[in-house]
C-alpha cells in the first residue's frame, strides 16, 4: 500500500535497500562464521575419512585419493573450495555410499522441507483458531483446550507422543500409514519431489490422497509445538490491556464479532506470532528430525544423523551448513515477514535484533 | 484461594523434583546391574513395583535413575545456557561500547544455529556422551537465554523505582540487591522454567536418535529407545519413559513461586 | 486460570489407556484380490547394486531378484544348477570349466547375453586395467572365491570358458554365489561409474527407482526367460529402521512381508491367522574378537577370562529369544570337519574372577566394546547383546565401555583394527568350513584396511592346514585337518564364537511360493499372491 504514495516512495526505498543489505551483511557474516565453524570441526575430527572409507589399506593410495579429494593442501586453500565449492553446488561424493552428496540432498530436502512446512502451518493454524475462537465467541471452556494444547508442547516429548499417535492411529485403528512418504505400490510423483505439489501437477488424484494420508500422523506430531508456542504468546498478546481496549471500541461501532477477531484482531497479532515462529526454527527443525525418525521419513534428518556418525566428510560439511543456511532463511523470512504485518516493528527496525 | 492452589502446585513440583532426583543415590535395586535375567519382561510385583526390563533389570530402578538423569542432565544444560548468557548480558550492558555492539552481534548469529546443528557439529569431533549432550543444548539454547535475559534487566533497569533508588543514592550491589534483584527474580524463574523444559526435550530428543553413546546410560529418551523393541510385548517399557518425563516438566511448568 | 493445566494430564492419560483399551487387535480387512505390488521391509537399505562390489544382505536381497548367474542354487537349498548357463562341463584335470549359454535371454537394457556380453562380469573383477574396475570399488570377493580363476576365454558366441590355475573344488558354489551374478556391460556403457546404482540383469523384476533409505522399486520383466514368471506388477523392497515400526507396518497391513525382526515378536505373529512365518538354521555365528593389534588384547589369559565369563546361554535366551544356538565352534555344526559337541568353551566365574583379581593392568583402564546399531540375522539387536555381555563381565572384575557405532563405520573399524573388543559375525556365502575358518583365521584376511579376520590373527601353522584342507579333496581327510586347526583356535581363542541366529521371514498368508534360502538370501522371484483364505 505504501508504494502507491509517491512523496514516501524514494525515501521509503532508500531505507529498504540499506535494511536488505544489512541483511545479506549479516547474512554473510554468518555464513562465514559457519563454514568455518563446521571446517575446524571436521579438522578436529579424530578419525581420518579417507582411510574409514577405503577398504585397501595401502598409506600410498590412501595419500592418492587425499591427493585427488584435496585434502593434503594447506588449510586456508581446503577452506576457500570448501566454501566455492558450496556456493557451487559441487558438493563432490558421500565416501560412505559413493553417491553424489548434491543429489542425495535434492532427494532428502524436498521431503523435510515438505513435512516442516505444512508442520508449522497446521501448527500455527491451529494456535491462532483456537484462541480466536475461544476469544471471539467468549465461550471460556474452548479456553482449556488452549492451555492445554499451550502446555502439552512443551511438556511432551515428540518421539513419545508419535509413537503413541502410530499405536492408536495406524496399528489400532489402522486408519493412516505407519510412517513412510508414500506407498510404493503405486507409481511416485515425480518431478519438484515435493509429493503434494507434483501430484496436483499431475492431476493425479490418488497419489495425492495417498501423500496426504501419510504426511496426516507426521504433521500433526511436528504441529504441536509450534501450536503451543503461538497459543501461548497469542495468549499473551490478548491479555494485554490494548486489545481488550480495543475490542470494546469496534464491539461499539457495532463490528460482529467474527469481523472483530477474525480480521482486526487477527491482523493486529499476526506480526508477533510470525515473529516468534522465527525465533523457534531452529527448535522446528530438532523436532522435524525427531518426527522423521519417528515415521521412517526420508528426510534431511536421518541423513545428517548418519553422516555425521558414519564421518562421511562432504555430507557433514555441506550439509551441515546448507542447515544453517536453511535456518537463517527461514529466520530472515520470518523476520521480512513479520516486519510487513507488524507497523511497530516496521517502525523501528533496530531494535528487532538482539 | 487461588493462593493455596498455586501452592500445593509448587510443593508438588518440589517434592517431584526431590524424589526423582533422589534417583542418583537411591534406588531399590542398583539400575544398571542385569539381575533378574530369569525374569525379564516379568510384571510388576512386590519387590518390582515396575516389573522387570528386557535385559533382567528392575524397571523401576532404571526409570528413577533415567528421571535423576535426565532432570541433573538438563539442569547442567541450562545452568550453561544461563551463565554464558548473564556472562554476556554484564559484558554487553557494563563493557564498552564496541564489545556491546560485538556481542549483539554475535547473538544475531548465534540464533542461527539450532540445538541439533550445534550437537551435530560437536558430535563430529566428540565421542557421543551424556556431557556432549549437556554442552550442544547448553550452547544452543544460550542465544535465546541472552535476549530474553536482556530484556529482562533493561525492562527493569529501565524501570522507575530503580531510577528513583539510584537518585537516592544506592550504588552498585545495593541497587542490585534491593532494587533490581526482586523485580528481575520472577521474570528469571520462569525463563528458568522455560528453559529446563526446552533443555530436558531436546537432550532427552537427542539421546532417544543414539547420540548418548552408551545404549544402557539410564536417561529417558535412551531408556525409551531402548526398550522400543519391546513396544508390543511389554508396552509399559516404552510408555512410561515418555509419560515421566511429560510428568517432570508439567509440573515444572505449573509451579508459580514467582507471583 | 492457569490451573486449568491441569486438563491436560487426564488428556495424556486418556490417549495412552485409549490405545491400550481398543488393543492391538486390529481386525484389518484383508483384501482377497491381489495386490499388484508385493511390498517388503527390512532394517537397512542396500550400499550398491553392483555384484561385484558388495558385502551386506542388504544389496544382496536386492540384487537377488534382478540378477542372475551362470550356475544357481536350487530353490531352498545349497545344490547347484544350471542357470543362465544351460549346461557345464569340467575337464578331467579340473582346469578348465566350459558353460553352454542359454539362447535368447536378454538383458533389462536389451543387450542380448552371448559368451561375450558375459564376460564383462569376469573381466572388469580380475583386470585393473579394466574401466569398469572402478577405483573405489574393492573386488575383494574376487580374491577370495575366484581368485584360482586364470584366464576367461570366449569359446564361441555362445560358449564360455574358465582357465583355472589349480583345481578348486569350491568353485561352482562360488559361480552360484552373488558376486558372479551377470552385470550387463550395455549398463557400464550407459550409466559408468554410476553403474552401482543403475543395476542391469536378467533376473525375474527389474529396476524402475532407487529411493534412498526409503525404498528401492522393481517392476516385473515381461521378457523373463524362466519359469515361473514373476507374481507381482512390481515388487518394492522398503527399508524401515525401527524393528517395531516394521513390525507395526506388518499388522497394520501395509507390507507384505518382513525380516529383521526382534523373535521375541514372534509369539504373537505366530498365532495372528493373517502372517506365516518361516524359520530355519543359518549359516552364520555372531561373535566377539580381540584386536591382537593391541597390546593389550595379546594377553591370552584377559580372552581365557572373557571366555569364561561371557554366559552365551542367556545371549541366546534373552537377545536372541531363543531364535538361535550358542555357537561352540566358529563355524555351525552343519559344516565338514565341525564336531556337535559342546565346544571346548566352558563358563567358570569364579576361574574368571581369580584371573581378573590376578591382573590388575586389565582393569586400569576400561576394555572397549564395539557394537553396532543395525539389525543382522546373528545379532537381531547388537546393543543388546553388547550390553549383556558388558555385565557379564563386571560381573568377573572387568570394566568395560561400550562404543555404538552405525554398522558401516563399525565395519570399517573393525577392518582396520581401531578397536580392543568388536561385536560382529558372518553369514556364510558357500556351504564350506573353509568360508567361516580362512575368512576368521587365516592371515591373508588379516591385511588392515580389509581385514575379515579382525583379531589379525597371524599363525603360519594354521595358514598351513587352512590351505592343506583346500587342497585335499577327500572330506575325512580334511575333516582330520580342521580339527587341527580348531584346537589352534581352543588354544589361541583370537575370538570368541556368541550365537548363531536363525533366519526368520514373516509373510501375509497369501504369500506363497517363497522358500528360505540356506545362505540367508531372499529369492522373490516365483513368489506369487495365492487369493482367497489359504486357511481352508
Amino acid at each position: 500500500m505504501d508504494e502507491e504514495n509517491p512523496e514516501l516512495a524514494p525515501n521509503l526505498r532508500r531505507q529498504r535497500l540499506l535494511l536488505l543489505l544489512a541483511e545479506l551483511r549479516r547474512f554473510a557474516v554468518i555464513f562465514l562464521i559457519a563454514s568455518f565453524g563446521i571446517f575446524l570441526a571436521l579438522e578436529a575430527m579424530p578419525e581420518d575419512p579417507v582411510s574409514l572409507r577405503v577398504k585397501n589399506p595401502d598409506p600410498a593410495r590412501i595419500m592418492e585419493i587425499r591427493e585427488s579429494l584435496g585434502l593434503n593442501d594447506p588449510w586456508l586453500v581446503r577452506y576457500v573450495r570448501g566454501v566455492g565449492d558450496f556456493v557451487t553446488l559441487d558438493w563432490g561424493q558421500s565416501l560412505i555410499s559413493g553417491r553424489p552428496v548434491r543429489e542425495e540432498v535434492a532427494r532428502f530436502l524436498p521431503a523435510t522441507i515438505e513435512l516442516s512446512v505444512l508442520g508449522v502451518l497446521f501448527g500455527t493454524t491451529l494456535g491462532i483458531s483456537m484462541v480466536l475462537m475461544a476469544h471471539a465467541t467468549g465461550w471460556r471452556f474452548l479456553l482449556q483446550p488452549v492451555r492445554g494444547l499451550a502446555a502439552l508442547g512443551l511438556t511432551v516429548p515428540i518421539f513419545w507422543i508419535g509413537l503413541l499417535f502410530i499405536l492408536f492411529f495406524s496399528v489400532s485403528l489402522g486408519l493412516l500409514p505407519v510412517g513412510g512418504r508414500f506407498d510404493f505400490a503405486h507409481p511416485s510423483p515425480t518431478g519438484t519431489g515435493f509429493f503434494l505439489l507434483d501430484s496436483i501437477l499431475a492431476g493425479n488424484p490418488e497419489a495425492f490422497w495417498i501423500t496426504v494420508r501419510h504426511l496426516a500422523l507426521p504433521v500433526l506430531t511436528l504441529g504441536l509445538y509450534p501450536a503451543a508456542v503461538v497459543a501461548g504468546t497469542l495468549e499473551a498478546r490478548l491479555g494485554e490491556s490494548y486489545i481488550q481496549r480495543l475490542v470494546t471500541a469496534l464491539k461499539a461501532r457495532g463490528f460482529s464479532s467474527l469481523r472483530i477477531w477474525g480480521r482486526h484482531i487477527l491482523r493486529l497479532v499476526s506480526g508477533p506470532v510470525v515473529t516468534v515462529i522465527g525465533t523457534q526454527a531452529g527448535a522446528l527443525l530438532g523436532g522435524a528430525v525427531l518426527t522423521e525418525t519417528v515415521y521412517s521419513w526420508p528426510g534431511m534428518g536421518r541423513f545428517l544423523v548418519d553422516g555425521v556418525l558414519n564421518r562421511d566428510l562432504f555430507v557433514i560439511q555441506h550439509g551441515l551448513l546448507l542447515v544453517v543456511v536453511m535456518a537463517l532463511l527461514a529466520i530472515t523470512g520470518f523476520d521480512y515477514l513479520a516486519r510487513q504485518l507488524d507497523h511497530q516493528l516496521s517502525i523501528k527496525p533496530e531494535d528487532s535484533d538482539a | 484461594m487461588p493462593d493455596r492452589k498455586i501452592r500445593i502446585g509448587d510443593a508438588w513440583a518440589l517434592l517431584l523434583f526431590l524424589l526423582v532426583l533422589a534417583g542418583l543415590f537411591v534406588t531399590p535395586h542398583d539400575p544398571m546391574s542385569q539381575a533378574f535375567r530369569d525374569s525379564a519382561l516379568e510384571g510388576p510385583s512386590l519387590s518390582h513395583w515396575l516389573g522387570i526390563d528386557g535385559l533382567g533389570r528392575d524397571f523401576a530402578s532404571r526409570l528413577w535413575m533415567g528421571g535423576a538423569n535426565t532432570v541433573s542432565l538438563a539442569a547442567a544444560a541450562l545452568g550453561i545456557s544461563l551463565l554464558l548468557s548473564s556472562a554476556l548480558v554484564a559484558v554487553e550492558q557494563g563493557g564498552p561500547g564496541w564489545l556491546g555492539r560485538l556481542v549483539r552481534m554475535g547473538i544475531g548469529l548465534w540464533v542461527a544455529f539450532p540445538v541439533i546443528f550445534i550437537g551435530l557439529l560437536l558430535l563430529v569431533f566428540l565421542k557421543p556422551s551424556p556431557g556432549a549432550l549437556v554442552l550442544a543444548v547448553g550452547l544452543g539454547n544460550t542465544a535465546f537465554a541472552f535476549r530474553q535475559l536482556r530484556v529482562y534487566w533493561m525492562n527493569v533497569r529501565g524501570a522507575l523505582y530503580v531510577r528513583s533508588s539510584e537518585v537516592l543514592g544506592s550504588r552498585g550491589w545495593q541497587l542490585f540487591r534491593w532494587a533490581i534483584w526482586p523485580n528481575l527474580r520472577p521474570d528469571l524463574f520462569a525463563l528458568c522454567r522455560l528453559l529446563f523444559a526446552i533443555s530436558a526435550l531436546e537432550l532427552s530428543g537427542l539421546a532417544f536418535l543414539g547420540l548418548i553413546g552408551d545404549p544402557d546410560f539410564a536417561e529417558l529418551g535412551s531408556i525409551l529407545k531402548q526398550n522400543q523393541a519391546f513396544l508390543y510385548q511389554a508396552p509399559s517399557l516404552v510408555i512410561l519413559p515418555g509419560l515421566l518425563l511429560s510428568l517432570i516438566l508439567l509440573s515444572a511448568h505449573l509451579t508459580r513461586f514467582h507471583r | 486460570m492457569r490451573n486449568l493445566k491441569r486438563f491436560l494430564l487426564p488428556g495424556i492419560l486418556g490417549l495412552v489407556l485409549g490405545t491400550f483399551l481398543t488393543g492391538c487387535g486390529k481386525g484389518g480387512d484383508t483384501a482377497n484380490e491381489a495386490p499388484s505390488a508385493f511390498i517388503f521391509a527390512r532394517g537397512a537399505d542396500a550400499q550398491k547394486l553392483d555384484p561385484a562390489d558388495v558385502d551386506d544382505g542388504e544389496s544382496v536381497n536386492t540384487m537377488a531378484q534382478m540378477f542372475e548367474g551362470l550356475l544357481g542354487f536350487v530353490p531352498g537349498t545349497l545344490e547347484v544348477e544350471p542357470r543362465l548357463a544351460e549346461s557345464y562341463s569340467i575337464s578331467p584335470d579340473g582346469l578348465s570349466y566350459t558353460f553352454r549359454l542359454r539362447e535368447g535371454v536378454r538383458f533389462h537394457d536389451g543387450t542380448p547375453l552371448t559368451a561375450e556380453t558375459a564376460r564383462f562380469t569376469f573381466d572388469r573383477q580380475m583386470d585393473p586395467e579394466h574401466p569398469a574396475h572402478f577405483p573405489d570399488a574393492s573386488f575383494q570377493y574376487w580374491q577370495n572365491l575366484y581368485g584360482d580363476v586364470e584366464r576367461v576365454e570366449v569359446v564361441d558366441p555362445m560358449t564360455l570358458r574358465l582357465h583355472l590355475s589349480r583345481p578348486n573344488a569350491g568353485l561352482l558354489s562360488a559361480l552360484a554365489s552373488f558376486p558372479a551374478w551377470l552385470v550387463s556391460p550395455g549398463g557400464f556403457d550407459q550409466h559408468g561409474t554410476q553403474m552401482p546404482f543403475n543395476p542391469v540383469g536378467t533376473g525375474p523384476y527389474r529396476f524402475v527407482e532407487w529411493r534412498p533409505n526409503e525404498a528401492i522399486i522393481m517392476e516385473r520383466n515381461p521378457d523373463y526367460w524362466g519359469t515361473p514368471k514373476p507374481g507381482f506388477e512390481r515388487l518394492v523392497i522398503r527399508s524401515i529402521p525401527l524393528n517395531t515400526s516394521r513390525l507395526s507396518e506388518l499388522v497394520a497391513g501395509h507390507i507384505h512381508g518382513l525380516d529383521g525382526i526382534q523373535p521375541s515378536e514372534l509369539t504373537d505373529l505366530l498365532e495372528d491367522p493373517r502372517f506365516a512365518v518361516q524359520s530355519a538354521p543359518g549359516m552364520n555365528v555372531g561373535y566377539l574378537a580381540f584386536n591382537l593389534l593391541n597390546e593389550r588384547m595379546q594377553d591370552p589369559d584377559l580372552r581365557r577370562a572373557v571366555a569364561m565369563a561371557i554366559d552365551r546361554e542367556n545371549l541366546v535366551a534373552l537377545a536372541l529369544d531363543s531364535y538361535g544356538e550358542v555357537a561352540n565352534y566358529p563355524a555351525p555344526p552343519s559344516f565338514l570337519g565341525i564336531p556337535e559337541d559342546g565346544g571346548p568353551i566352558r563358563r567358570d566365574v569364579e576361574a574368571a574372577k581369580s584371573l581378573v583379581a590376578a591382573h590388575p593392568e586389565w582393569t586400569a583402564e576400561p576394555i572397549t566394546l564395539g557394537t553396532f546399531g543395525q539389525p543382522r540375522m546373528y545379532f537381531p539387536d547388537p546393543q543388546r547383546i553388547a550390553s549383556l555381555i558388558r555385565n557379564d563381565l563386571e560381573a568377573v572384575g572387568f570394566k568395560v565401555e561400550i562404543i555404538n557405532r552405525e554398522f558401516k563405520s563399525h565395519l570399517h573399524v573393525t577392518r582396520r583394527g581401531d578397536f580392543e573388543m568388536a561385536l560382529l559375525g558372518w553369514m556364510a556365502d558357500t556351504p564350506d568350513p573353509d568360508n567361516f575358518l580362512s575368512t576368521f583365521f587365516h592371515s591373508k584376511a588379516a591385511v588392515p584396511g580389509s581385514a575379515t579376520n579382525i583379531s589379525f590373527y597371524r599363525n603360519p601353522e594354521m595358514d598351513q592346514y587352512l590351505d592343506a584342507a583346500l587342497a585335499v579333496a577327500e572330506p575325512a581327510a580334511r575333516e582330520q585337518i580342521y580339527a587341527r586347526a580348531l584346537e589352534l583356535w581352543a588354544r589361541d581363542l583370537p575370538l570368541i564364537p556368541l550365537v548363531q541366529g536363525k533366519q526368520i521371514t514373516v509373510l501375509d498368508k497369501h504369500v506363497q511360493g517363497y522358500l528360505l534360502s540356506p545362505t540367508g538370501n531372499h529369492f522373490f522371484g516365483p513368489v506369487y499372491w495365492e487369493a482367497g483364505d489359504p486357511e481352508e
